[in-house]
């Protein structure tokens, strides 16, 4: 957990010209950020230029942050933007899901619970750009739909039912895991 | 649980990628060394930028203003300079013996676009002491401009009382009725009584005496 108080004196000191703050802020945010951007992106290489890009920018702009208490937020707004225009120049457009139930669906309801969380991680990775955007979206960075629908050019519903989707996709992945395992 | 409040609980453990010192290396090396500038720093620069070109402009247009009124006080002293230069001209060539360098002085004051205040003075006097009756005439017919102004035409009122050449008087009579001066009425008829004057004299008088009385 981020104290905001400690995270708040660092803004000050970047925006007065102290450089060793900004290692702190990077310090506090990267781990979570580049997990943000290769959960993004699926890519590693990709994902450290995301995070790298994002804090320069975050560096070069912090005298236009108006609440520093926002800093947390605001840094991974500018991440999330990096990583999808990325994304974007790689692909030139997210492959939309069906948005019908054509998976069914899977009584096992915790079935995220029996695989490890490498298996879990790599099945993420492993899925359509736009289901694995929309997925850590909303489980991981705790958006709403309607915000990662302004993000990605949706309806929140439409967001909503290509999460579904996502997870329904996310799951068969991991009963073939958990099969092969057996 | 929901899926993404299992995410939430494990969220930690699933973040397994890890940046290197690398990473903050290649971030380090393109943050500009200098400070950098807070909102408030850049409102106080506009600021500050804002006030020396007020003060530019205050200072131009005080500048401007000045040098208008040097310029136009410049432009004073040199017509004040051009008169004072005209009128010793003129009195130079007023206080010559040939006649025609008198009457030549009377016709260049004709001519000035912008007369010396001390002109109609200087033509007056003329008209009175003046040797050459021509030279007076000239004087007079020079008058004419300056017929409008009180003390030209109170000046030549006393001229016509004082002066005793009949000539002159004849052309003043007629002067001083074309410009419709009344306060000569009883002169006039003083002149027509009086025995002594030329019959040309008093026959203009008359003449002048009813143009008056038609007013």
């Amino acid at each position: 957990m981020k104290d905001n108080q400690h995270i708040v004196q660092l803004v000050e000191q970047v925006r007065a010209g102290d450089q060793q703050a900004f290692r702190r802020l990077y310090d506090l945010h990267a781990k979570q950020m580049l997990n943000s951007c290769m959960r993004i992106l699926a890519d590693q290489s990709m994902a450290k230029d995301a995070l790298q890009d994002a804090f320069v920018k975050a560096y070069l702009n912090i005298a236009n942050l108006k609440d520093a208490r926002t800093f947390s937020s605001w840094l991974k707004r500018i991440v999330i933007n990096r990583s999808l225009e990325l994304l974007r120049a790689r692909t030139k457009s997210l492959e939309a899901l069906p948005d019908q139930d054509v998976i069914e669906e899977v009584e096992d309801e915790q079935w995220y619970e029996r695989v490890s969380h490498q298996q879990l991680e790599a099945a993420i990775l492993d899925l359509p750009d736009r289901a694995r955007i929309i997925l850590s979206m909303y489980s991981f960075e705790g958006l709403t739909h309607q915000e990662i629908g302004s993000y990605l050019g949706l309806s929140s519903s439409t967001s909503k039912s290509q999460y579904r989707y996502g997870l329904r996709l996310l799951n068969k992945k991991l009963c073939k895991i958990r099969e092969h395992e057996i | 649980m929901k899926f993404e409040d299992y995410i939430n609980q494990h969220q930690e453990r699933l973040e397994s990628m890890e940046p290197s010192i690398s990473d903050w290396e290649a971030i380090a090396r393109q943050l500009p060394a200098q400070s950098m500038e807070t909102t408030s720093d850049r409102r106080r620069m506009w600021m500050y930028i804002l006030i020396v070109i007020g003060l530019l402009i205050i200072l131009l247009s005080s500048g401007l203003l000045w040098s208008q009124h040097q310029e136009k006080q410049e432009q004073w002293l040199h017509a004040q300079q051009q008169m004072d230069h005209q009128l010793d001209e003129i009195q130079a060539m007023l206080s010559q013996k040939k006649t025609s360098s008198r009457i030549k002085a009377i016709n260049r004051v004709s001519m000035l676009e912008d007369p010396a205040e001390q002109i109609p003075n200087m033509l007056l006097q003329t008209v009175q002491s003046d040797p050459s009756l021509n030279v007076k005439f000239a004087a007079l017919n020079a008058l004419e401009s300056y017929a409008h102004l009180e003390e030209v035409r109170i000046g030549l009122i006393q001229l016509l009382m004082q002066s005793q050449d009949q000539k002159l008087k004849v052309r003043m009579v007629s002067f001083l009725s074309e410009i419709q001066e009344g306060r000569i009425e009883s002169y006039l008829e003083d002149i027509i009584d009086d025995q002594g004057n030329s019959s040309m004299l008093k026959q203009e008088a008359g003449v002048a005496l009813e143009r008056i009385k038609k007013l």
